[in-house]
């Protein structure tokens, strides 16, 4: 992989296109600007992120790399509306989603952002199908095709054998794949995975990042935080995070203007 | 797939979790109803002792109150001209005679000695041990009113009837039998100790209660026979109407004279009210208690089941599920463990209310702390209560365990108000957990 080419541009919030994958459009689907976390415990402060800037185009397959503690994950989540950032700002498709209120988040969330956790975090007592359908609840798709797009996904990840089975009664990666299908229920905007590969053999690990790399050729935008050098090779650029600071990227990159000093 | 469904299944899916709250519950909401259904009956009960206290005057020989009836027997043409009295309605003429501790000499016109050996081919002799046994003797065509309270049942043989006014027959409580392991069955022939007269046992009766179980009941002309008496030692009258019963008082008063107690029941019976009116109020704190129980106990089920999927709430939190939705699921959850219950609750009430409400309330009034049980058993230190219709034991006997539909929506909303309350807190803590704390939560 070749080192960032930098192009200095300030960040420019453009209209929203449309949700899922046009692999045409080549527009910021996540954009932050001088974004700090800071986390407080008992008195003590202790900076996660340290005035980020950073945006993400559709289409893209980003590996976030970094020791622990780097700020990896705290980044997943902010882009994530899991949590907020303390200070900075986030666009998600040009909207400020540091103003909105927990439920407006929340819709987000549903609408536009598919997680995929490390420890797969399926429902134990839902089966596979059922899990899939979850996200669907919220959008108020109809039954039926909740039904049908849940099959379909299922089918997608290679698990259209398994759609009865409960978590408990499926393999790791076979959990993982569950779980991808999930946060493709919603048609999502971009999907953001926390160390996908983190409980699975390398075998599997890579197969699971294969199957990103395909639903990301069909247009999905992936944002994967992953220790392993091996599967971030997997993904078409790579963001590498020190002490909550972004200190080396490869691939092609729009940096605003504002961290182009973290990026040198 | 709606967050009633999801909570339904959560509750489904945990069989052994699931039995083992319903059945906490369930217990606490058993004891919640049988207090209640006590408290109800109890309840009744002191309105129907106001009722018929209110109507009753007791006439006793002067100076026997406060004391296990009298000694002396009233002279019987007192009764016509107690019935004469303007709102009486009606008389009950009735000797209650104490058989323990009789060894003493004569008292007055009542003969004493009914202690003894029973005598070897003859006929059962009644030997009255530590507890005491009251031989009655009672108009068999009026309500048989036994000294320690309750509703005479015959568990077998017959009732004494009109025509068994002149006879020598007897209905003997079931409890002296089992008290004393002298065996009394049906047709023996007894006799009251160191008396020619042989009775026949025609029945054998309970209230429900030991105490109430104590007494040989017998015609009233053979009870002055076996005692030798020319009279009884109490007289009821009942009045017409409760409104009535301060005049008749005076007016026997006035009409009897200084030989002669009259005293109407209801002030006699105060004390006695007061008394059952605790027992009520304890069934209802019990009542209380049992469910405040179940409520902590749900409480902190539901705190540690809400803890331990706290990754589960972050992880509905991420994709995308509002609060409302999140809360609804848990209370759904909660809600259904305590419905469950209260399924149990109403089986194990109904068909465990009795030994419940004995183990709650049977010992405690045993140990006489407080209620209409102290007053009964007064009697055996020989304090035989005033004014004594219909009360003392048997209160717990006289229960009826069925529940009403008021009883069930009570304990229904109470279910339904432990689930709200036993999930809310824990709930609403987790809620305030960002999505993302929520994921990390260890």
């Amino acid at each position: 992989m070749s080192d960032a080419k930098v192009v200095k541009q300030p960040v420019q919030p453009k209209p929203a296109g449309p949700p899922g994958s046009d692999k045409n459009d080549s527009r910021d689907i996540i954009a932050i600007e001088k974004l700090s976390k800071v986390f407080e415990k008992k008195g003590d402060k202790v900076r996660a992120l340290s005035e980020i800037c950073l945006s993400i185009k559709r289409g893209d397959y980003i590996a976030l790399q970094g020791p622990s503690g780097s700020g990896k994950t705290t980044l997943l989540n902010i882009l994530g509306c899991l949590d907020r950032p303390t200070s900075g700002k986030v666009t998600i498709e040009g909207t400020d989603v540091s103003t909105m209120n927990e439920k407006e988040l929340a819709k987000l969330r549903s609408n536009k952002i598919g997680f995929i956790f490390q420890s797969f975090n399926l429902i134990p007592i839902f089966n596979a199908i059922e899990n899939v359908e979850l996200p669907m609840v919220n959008t108020k798709v109809p039954k039926n095709e909740r039904k049908k797009r849940a099959r379909e996904l299922l089918n997608l990840v290679g698990l259209s054998e398994r759609v009865r089975h409960t978590p408990y009664e499926l393999s790791a990666g076979e959990q993982q794949r569950v779980a991808i299908a999930r946060a493709l229920a919603n048609k999502p905007l971009v999907i953001l995975a926390d160390e996908p590969t983190g409980n699975l053999d390398s075998k599997t690990g890579e197969r699971i990042m294969n199957l990103l790399g395909e639903l990301n050729k069909m247009g999905t935008t992936v944002v994967v935080v992953t220790h392993d050098d091996k599967m971030a090779r997997l993904t078409k650029k790579t963001i590498r995070m020190e002490d909550g600071k972004i200190s080396k990227t490869t691939g092609t990159f729009q940096i605003p203007i504002c961290d182009i000093k973290n990026q040198r | 797939m709606s967050a009633v469904i999801r909570g339904f299944k959560n509750v489904l899916a945990k069989k052994l979790r699931t039995t083992g709250v319903v059945m906490i519950v369930g217990f606490s909401l058993a004891v919640f109803l049988t207090m209640t259904i006590v408290n109800a009956n109890i309840s009744q009960n002191v309105r129907n002792v106001s009722q018929n206290l209110e109507k009753t005057v007791t006439i006793r020989p002067a100076g026997s109150f406060g004391g296990f009836g009298s000694t002396t027997a009233m002279n019987e043409s007192v009764v016509p001209i107690i019935q004469s009295a303007e709102h009486v309605v009606a008389v009950q003429k009735i000797i209650q005679h104490n058989l323990v501790n009789n060894t003493g000499g004569d008292q007055g016109g009542f003969p004493s000695g009914f202690g003894g050996p029973p005598e070897s081919g003859g006929p059962r002799v009644f030997n009255s041990r530590q507890m005491p046994t009251i031989l009655e003797g009672l108009d068999p065509t009026q309500e048989l009113v036994l000294f320690g309270g309750g509703t005479v049942t015959i568990t077998s043989g017959r009732t004494m009837n009109s025509f068994d006014s002149q006879s020598n027959v007897a209905i003997v409580g079931a409890s002296y039998t089992k008290e004393d392991g002298t065996s009394v069955n049906l047709n023996d022939i007894i006799s009251i100790n160191q008396t020619d007269v042989t009775v026949t046992v025609i029945g054998i009766y309970t209230t429900g209660t030991r105490f109430g179980d104590r007494s040989i009941l017998m015609p009233y002309e053979t009870v002055k026979k076996i005692l030798n008496v020319s009279g009884p030692n109490i007289i009821y009258a009942t009045v017409d109407y409760a409104g009535n019963i301060d005049s008749v008082v005076s007016a026997l008063n006035a009409t009897l004279g200084a030989d002669y107690d009259v005293v109407s029941a209801s002030s006699q019976g105060a004390s006695l009210q007061n008394s059952i009116t605790q027992i009520a109020n304890n069934s209802q704190i019990g009542s209380y208690a049992a469910l405040m129980t179940g409520g902590a106990i749900l409480f902190f089920i539901m705190a540690v089941i809400t803890r331990e999927r706290i990754r589960e709430i972050g992880v509905l939190k991420a994709i995308g599920f509002k609060n409302s939705k999140i809360i609804a699921q848990f209370l759904t959850e909660s809600i259904t463990l305590a419905t469950f219950g209260f399924i149990v609750g109403v089986v194990v009430a109904l068909v465990g209310g009795g030994t419940i409400s004995e183990i709650l309330l049977g010992q405690s009034t045993t140990s006489g702390s407080s209620g209409g049980f102290v007053v009964s058993r007064g009697g055996e230190s020989g304090g035989m209560p005033s004014g004594g219709r219909q009360f003392g034991g048997g209160f717990l006997a006289n229960i009826n365990y069925s529940l009403t539909p008021e009883i069930l929506i009570y304990a229904f909303l109470a279910a339904v108000l432990l689930g709200v309350l036993g999930a809310l807190y824990p709930i609403m803590k987790a809620m305030k957990l960002k999505p993302a704390e929520a994921l990390r939560y260890e």
